[in-house]
């Protein structure tokens, strides 16, 4: 079986893509392949209810049902029932992670990535590696050596001293965990993250490399080339995928914000947008908090 | 080393060689008698020389004279022309064959060698032997002139080397007009007995056991190398006194014949009739390299006196060969060019500087000494490169990481050596390197630990392999190029090409240009092919320019071709160069001593095709309007590309421009020109071409102008014209032309016209046969009586039909167009016709990369822009009062408002307390979101207690240093990544969050300039306070830029305060005469730029003028000229000042003294005068009267006035 294509396709971001490849692996019937595929569908909005009568499947199914605002004991339980595996604990903690509970998310992947191998290993110590580093970074979170993105940098290190030969179709996980802690670090920002991006958007360009490509340049203060980037992604190639489109605007947005501040121009407007459709972005999330503060600040010296 | 063979001839056995010093041509000498001029380049015979008279065995071009010179067995030496390719003449003198020939390098001497045991010296200008120089005891096989010294050295079977000194002959020779005659006379003597003592043995060089055949010299060393029938080569080395021999180089297995110096390199060559060449390293004597041929013994070895080309001459014929690659290793790199200089060094080019950097490092330790590299390939993630190179047998590559910066050139510190060819780089991680034995592709990781192996199979031996995209290679085979993904270790796609050498990408990653030494295909990322090229010259190099053309260079071009396939000569070239990047008009090339050559050319001729092929019409018709596009060859072209409109565009000439318009079917231009050139021919073209279009009505004026009176006829026939046709009948009535008259009458069916004409012209019976068969008994009664013929007598046919054949015309008018072919318009057409101002041409689309340079040294210019000059008032209107100027001259400037203006309407907690560890600035506090203690900080700094103006500020800074990357699954809250102030900054003490610089302050200032300017008095007070707001939440890295910052801040203020007076003063009841007085002149106070002070001084003089206080508005317009010093509003002030000086009273007191010091408050717009006591804003330095203490700044509403404070910071 070999899901190179799939993986590369998904991690990129072109999950239309990503997903015809999982169809043509269809006949397997490894929880690989559903795990995928039902990613694929959900990102891609196609999903209510998996078509899956399988343990993975029926844990899907509950992790959707929460989505739509039910609590998460229904699908703790489900958890509980199905038999062990690794993209089971990934939809748990991804479920726990979204509900805001960042710690016991990670506790989740951590726990479960002790000594863990095979299918699925890597796809959670790629979750770990993220939860790690938004917990390290959610507002108002303290200094915590458990969180962050040292935490993050370990949890990745000690995966890879785990495993140390990994498949060849599992190397762009690892990278985008790598990515991830080297974005979030600043560290390789004009080298090895930078060309990591640079590459995935000649390889395989779309919204979601582009947008990397993006956050890189402005991390080198490459404003042309930003500018450059967001008019690509606002052209009408890429403005007609549509799914990808919804998926991924906040994103746009929220760099818009960055790099209209970076100009020294007033970035209201944008910010306004997001506001609106992603309030629960963290740029919205930090700016409703400093707006805030700012409240208090007027407030105290007004006075 | 490798031998790279460029040119081979079939003969019989040549015996010598020599190479033209400029030209690409080849003299060889043949066994057979005959002398062949080649030129090698194209490989074509140019021409055989015979006269000789048996075998030819020395020949020599002259170094600068169109002669050459052969000698052979027949005892001749014979002087040739190159340019009647005759011979010139014969020096005969030598009793026996005669070995080698050769012309000295600056005097008109030949030397040659013969088996008479003698070398004879020769002046071919007078065509008399010289000198003859005896002393070998046996065949003198071979003798040449020192390149500098007057020296000789000769090689015999007697088994020695001599040398000898020939400065004599020199003096003796070369300046008669020095000499006095007797010493002329003696040097005649002299000759006569033979020159002795001219000529004198300086050494024997004993040492070799049989005859030696070939001695030289080295060109710039006293060394002297020689080879003999004792299959050895020996080097020996000269004093001014003495000569022996140094080492001797073994390895010959037969009689050597000929051996020289590498005229460059520390090499020797010799040939042998082992039917080997072989390369010796001077230095170490050891053996470098050897060649064998087959079947072939070798002659003679020679080198280009110019360019680094040997040739060798042997049984068969000649070979021409070139010892190693001379063609630089480069990669690109974005917009810089890595390449290796001629010492092996590592070097960049930058595109945009156009400067080569230092070297990084020197890499003469990897590989052999003697052997170019073959490739490299540039990991810039890793600063590192990929060396492939070769020692004799096996090839090698090696990985070295390049220091950050180039400071000259260094061992390099960390290299990987490791066997195996074509290493490339196919991701930041990760090279490829081809196991020739193993016939596998392996991957490696940059610890060299191969990670994968992939077996190539498939037909063809893999030649090279070349980056092919992120993650990919393209593997050049013999027989084909195949694309191969690394990473999933399979073909994605492949095309049947032969030995395909170089590669080259298009910018956009579109098209593959594959070259192979005479072939071009032009293939897409697919490799599909779109179009391939033959070149009868070596094709070097290639690059693509941005908008997808291909330039390529061979050998002695530089060309362009377009995907569509057409291709031209854009320059000739003197050396060969190897392009690496096209921009604009810019080639950038490397020569072969690995320097940088930036070529200029001119792309109009291929951008213009281009538009052409693309239809791109706008950008034609640009290119027509700016540059000069002229000439046969593009108008050919343009024709046979099917735009024989365009073509049109180009040309004036009558007959051309006749025959472009017929081709593309425009009558109109056609027409013209007809009448123009005004010829027989011309007319004819233009009514076929407009008949086929069925324009009847011009082919009625072409019949007209050319008479062509039958065919008119017939036009108006078919077109149903009667009228007109009833005119021809008269008219040639009128003409007297009968034939046509009947001709006239048949179309028009007048059967009584034609029978009058037949009887008027004396043919009764005709007449009669027509009045009888249209049944006209009367008019046939008439025709007999006056025939006198009574209706018995004749003869009737048997048979008249009465019917009438004639058939009327169906329709009421005249067809006067019948369009065959439709004649739409072209685009082109359209455009010219007068829509050229609507296309949107941009005229900047093409030069805007050439402006690049300059656009970023106008970025680095004045901090101010608005220099304008001081003409005109902007969007002041200075004008809706009378002065009461009673001159009529004197016109009030006009100008409205705006016109003539642009009218511009989660952090990673530990970095977040280093920055703000490494800084307290409020700038860094608020960036670290510790937006209280930047609060705190602004307010003991700069007493601020108005925030809400700062809010978005704050938001900004902020926000400007956080980006944010989607995770994965999306669903998860993304990842925040902070933006340093430096991206590579590695020291944790040095760490800071971006801020954006000084010229986001000055970009802001400018624009409330042009708000000033177009008199937006109130959106540029809101500009200059947001001036002022950036600048108190600035950090700047030096103190320049905090002085700029600081001045800005003064500046704004400034331009807050004059605002607000004259806006206070605009809000004044008319009545208020006096205070609208006062602010006037006040608002002249404000430090100002000059162009806008110059207005509020109009403004204050205007005011004072015309209420009557003709000495302050003599001041004022004094003050006014020392700034506007030309125009009409300098005009007008200097007759205000003139009429107001002698007035000069003042008709209102105001409280405005221009000659006391004072500053205004802002707040109440009165003057503070000096030692009034005043209190100051601690932002802005805002003068206040002291009964303001204690209220908000009116300049930035922002801080306390008088509050204590320590001063703003802003310096990080």
């Amino acid at each position: 079986m070999d899901l190179f294509a799939v993986k590369q396709q998904y991690y990129t971001g072109n999950y239309k893509e990503a997903l015809s490849r999982a169809a043509q692996n269809a006949s397997e019937s490894s929880e690989t392949v559903e795990f995928y595929r039902t990613k694929c569908q959900q990102a891609l909005g196609q999903l209510d209810v998996p078509n899956s009568a399988t343990p993975l499947g029926a844990v899907f199914t509950e992790y959707f049902a929460s989505a739509k605002g039910g609590d998460l004991s229904k699908l703790e339980k489900a958890v509980a029932e199905a038999p062990s595996s690794l993209f089971v604990v990934n939809v748990w903690a991804t479920a726990q992670a979204r509900a805001g509970e960042l710690e016991k998310a990670l506790k989740t992947c951590t726990d479960a990535l002790e000594d863990a191998t095979g299918p699925g290993a890597v796809e959670l110590a790629l979750l770990a590696v993220q939860i790690a580093v938004v917990a390290g970074q959610k507002v108002g979170s303290g200094t915590a050596g458990s969180t962050g993105s040292s935490a993050g940098a370990r949890i990745l290190q000690n995966f890879l001293a785990a495993n140390d030969e990994y498949p060849n179709e599992d190397e762009i996980v690892v990278n985008m965990a790598d990515s991830y802690v080297n974005f979030a670090l600043g560290r390789e920002t004009s080298g090895s993250n930078f060309y990591f991006y640079e590459e995935l958007c000649q390889t395989l360009p779309c919204w979601k490399s582009q947008l990397g490509l993006l956050s890189l340049h402005l991390q080198q203060q490459n404003l042309p080339e930003a500018q450059a980037v967001v008019e690509l992604l606002e052209s009408e190639f890429y403005q007609n995928q549509s799914e990808s489109a919804a998926l991924y605007t906040p994103e746009l947005l929220a760099n818009k914000v960055t790099l209209a501040a970076m100009h020294g121009e007033h970035p209201d407007a944008i910010r306004a947008e997001l506001l609106d459709v992603k309030p629960e972005h963290p740029l919205s999330e930090n700016y409703r908090v400093n707006d805030a503060k700012f409240d208090e600040i007027v407030a105290k010296y007004g006075a | 080393m490798k031998m790279l063979t460029k040119f081979e001839s079939k003969s019989t056995r040549a015996k010598g060689l020599a190479f033209h010093p400029s030209r690409p041509w080849a003299l060889v000498a043949l066994f057979s008698s005959s002398i062949q001029l080649w030129d090698y380049r194209m490989g074509t015979l140019l021409h055989k020389f015979e006269d000789h008279e048996g075998p030819v065995r020395g020949i020599d071009f002259h170094p600068t004279q169109p002669l050459f010179v052969s000698a052979g067995d027949d005892y001749t030496i014979k002087v040739w022309s190159l340019d009647t390719k005759k011979c010139l003449f014969t020096l005969n003198g030598h009793l026996d064959y005669v070995r080698t020939v050769f012309f000295h390098r600056e005097l008109p001497w030949i030397i040659s060698a013969s088996d008479d045991n003698t070398i004879r010296i020769w002046n071919w200008q007078n065509r008399k032997e010289i000198a003859c120089l005896a002393g070998h005891s046996h065949f003198v096989m071979c003798a040449d002139f020192h390149p500098t010294e007057d020296l000789v050295v000769s090689a015999s079977l007697d088994e020695t080397v001599r040398v000898w000194d020939i400065s004599g002959l020199r003096k003796r020779h070369s300046a008669p007009s020095t000499y006095s005659l007797e010493d002329q006379m003696a040097a005649q003597q002299n000759l006569i007995e033979g020159g002795f003592g001219d000529c004198v043995v300086k050494f024997i060089l004993e040492g070799h056991s049989r005859g030696v055949n070939w001695a030289s010299f080295h060109p710039t060393l006293p060394l002297i190398v020689s080879g003999g029938d004792d299959r050895q080569v020996k080097l020996w080395r000269m004093s001014s006194t003495k000569a022996w021999e140094v080492d001797t180089c073994r390895g010959h297995t037969n009689n050597v014949d000929s051996v020289i110096f590498h005229p460059h390199q520390n090499l020797i060559i010799s040939v042998g009739e082992d039917k080997t060449i072989r390369v010796w390293d001077l230095d170490k004597r050891t053996p470098v390299k050897q060649f064998k041929r087959e079947n072939d013994r070798f002659w003679l070895v020679r080198a280009h006196p110019n360019i680094n080309l040997f040739g060798a001459a042997h049984d068969s014929g000649i070979m021409v060969f070139k010892l190693d690659r001379e063609r630089p290793c480069s990669v690109l790199n974005q917009n810089q060019l890595l390449f290796v200089n001629k010492e092996k060094q590592v070097q960049t080019f930058d595109y945009h500087k156009k400067i080569a950097s230092l070297p990084y490092v020197s890499l003469k330790k990897i590989g052999h000494t003697w052997n170019a590299f073959r490739s490299i390939s540039y990991n810039p993630s890793q600063h590192s490169i990929l060396v492939n190179c070769s020692d004799n047998q096996s090839d090698k590559f090696a990985l070295c990481t390049l220091p950050k910066q180039p400071t000259g050139a260094i061992e390099p510190t960390n290299i990987l050596e490791d066997s195996g060819s074509f290493a490339t780089f196919v991701a930041r991680n990760r090279f490829v390197v081809y196991n020739s034995s193993s016939s596998a592709l392996e991957v490696r990781g940059l610890d060299n630990k191969v990670t994968k192996s992939i077996k190539i199979t498939g037909e063809g031996s893999v030649r090279n392999v070349v980056y092919g995209g992120p993650g990919s290679v393209l593997i050049l085979k013999s027989k084909s190029v195949v694309l191969f993904d690394v990473q999933q270790g399979k073909t994605l796609a492949d095309v049947s090409l032969k030995n395909v050498k170089y590669v080259t990408w298009s910018v956009d990653g579109q098209y593959i240009a594959l070259m192979s030494k005479h072939t071009i295909t032009i293939v897409t990322k697919n490799l599909e092919i779109i179009t391939s090229m033959h070149e009868t010259i070596r094709v070097k190099s290639a690059s693509w320019d941005e908008s997808g053309v291909l330039i390529y260079s061979t050998l002695n071009h530089i060309k362009y071709t377009l995907l569509n396939g057409d291709n031209g000569i854009i320059k000739t070239l003197e050396k060969t160069l190897y392009i690496n990047k096209v921009q604009g008009k810019f080639v950038y090339a490397l020569n072969r001593e690995g320097e940088i050559e930036i070529v200029t050319i001119d792309p109009t001729e291929y951008r213009f095709k281009k538009a052409l092929v693309n239809r791109n019409f706008p950008e034609v018709l640009r290119l027509i309007q700016n540059s000069n596009l002229v000439g046969q060859n593009i108008i050919s072209y343009l024709q046979k590309a099917g735009f024989p409109d365009i073509a049109l565009q180009f040309v004036q000439e009558p007959q051309t421009r006749f025959d472009l318009a017929l081709e593309h079917g425009d009558l109109t231009v056609a027409l013209e020109e007809a009448q123009k050139l005004d010829t027989d021919a011309a007319w004819e073209q233009l009514g076929k071409a407009a008949l086929q279009q069925g324009n009847f009505q011009l082919v009625e004026v072409v019949y007209q102008t050319q008479k062509s009176f039958d065919k008119l006829s017939f036009l108006y026939l078919v077109t149903g014209d009667l009228s007109k046709l009833s005119k021809m009948e008269a008219i040639a009535e009128h003409r007297g032309d009968l034939s046509s008259l009947i001709l006239n009458t048949f179309y028009s069916n007048s059967a009584d016209k034609r029978r009058a004409v037949f009887a008027d012209a004396g043919s009764l019976p005709l007449a009669y046969a027509i009045a009888k068969s249209n049944k006209d008994d009367i008019a046939a009664s008439q025709i007999l009586e006056k025939a006198g013929i009574d209706e018995q007598d004749i003869a009737l046919p048997d048979y008249i039909s009465s019917s009438a054949h004639y058939k009327a015309p169906m329709i009421a008018d005249p067809i006067l167009q019948w369009p065959l072919e439709a004649a739409e318009p072209s685009f082109f057409e359209k455009a010219l016709a007068g829509g050229i101002e609507n296309l949107s041409v941009d005229e900047k689309s093409q030069d805007r990369e050439l402006d690049v340079g300059s656009a970023s040294m106008a970025e680095e210019e004045a901090t101010f822009s608005d220099e304008e000059q001081v003409v005109d008032d902007g969007g002041w209107d200075m004008g809706e009062e009378d002065l009461g100027l009673e001159e009529e001259e004197f016109v009030e400037p006009e100008s409205v408002p705006g016109e003539g203006v642009n009218a511009k309407s989660g952090t990673e907690e530990s970095e977040l307390t280093q920055w703000s560890k490494n800084s307290k600035l409020p700038y860094v506090l608020i960036a670290c979101g510790a937006f209280e203690a930047a609060a705190q900080a602004l307010n003991k700094q700069a007493g601020v207690v108005n925030f809400e103006p700062l809010r978005p500020r704050f938001h900004e800074i902020f926000e400007s240093c956080r980006t944010y990357m989607a995770a994965t699954p999306i669903e998860l809250p993304s990842i925040i990544g902070l933006i340093r102030a430096s991206a590579d900054e590695e020291e944790r003490g040095k760490l800071l969050p971006f801020v954006a610089g000084i010229d986001v302050v000055t970009g802001k200032m400018n624009e409330g300039f042009k708000l000033f300017k177009a008199n937006k008095l109130e959106l540029a007070i809101e500009v200059f306070r947001d001036v002022i707001y950036t600048i108190t939440l600035l950090a700047v890295s030096n103190e320049e830029d905090e002085a700029l910052a600081r001045k800005t801040l003064t500046k704004a203020r400034e331009y807050i305060l004059g605002i607000s007076i004259e806006l206070a003063r605009r809000a004044l009841q008319v009545e208020d005469v006096k205070r609208n007085l006062e602010l006037a002149s006040y608002f002249t106070t404000a430090k100002l730029l000059p162009p806008h002070r110059s207005t509020a001084l109009q403004v204050a003089m205007s005011q004072s003028f015309k209420h009557k206080n003709f000495i302050q508005a003599s001041y004022f317009a004094g003050e006014f000229l020392k700034i506007v010093t030309t125009g009409p509003r300098f005009d007008q002030a200097h007759k205000i000042k003139d009429r107001a000086d002698l007035m000069a009273h003042d008709a209102i007191e105001v409280d405005f003294d221009p000659y006391a010091e004072f500053t205004i408050c802002a707040s109440t717009f009165t003057p503070i005068y000096k030692d009034t006591p005043a209190v100051t804003d601690p932002l802005t330095g805002t003068k206040y009267h002291v009964s303001q203490k204690g209220r908000t700044d009116t300049i930035a509403g922002l801080s306390k006035i008088g509050a204590p404070a320590s001063g703003l910071r802003i310096l990080l």
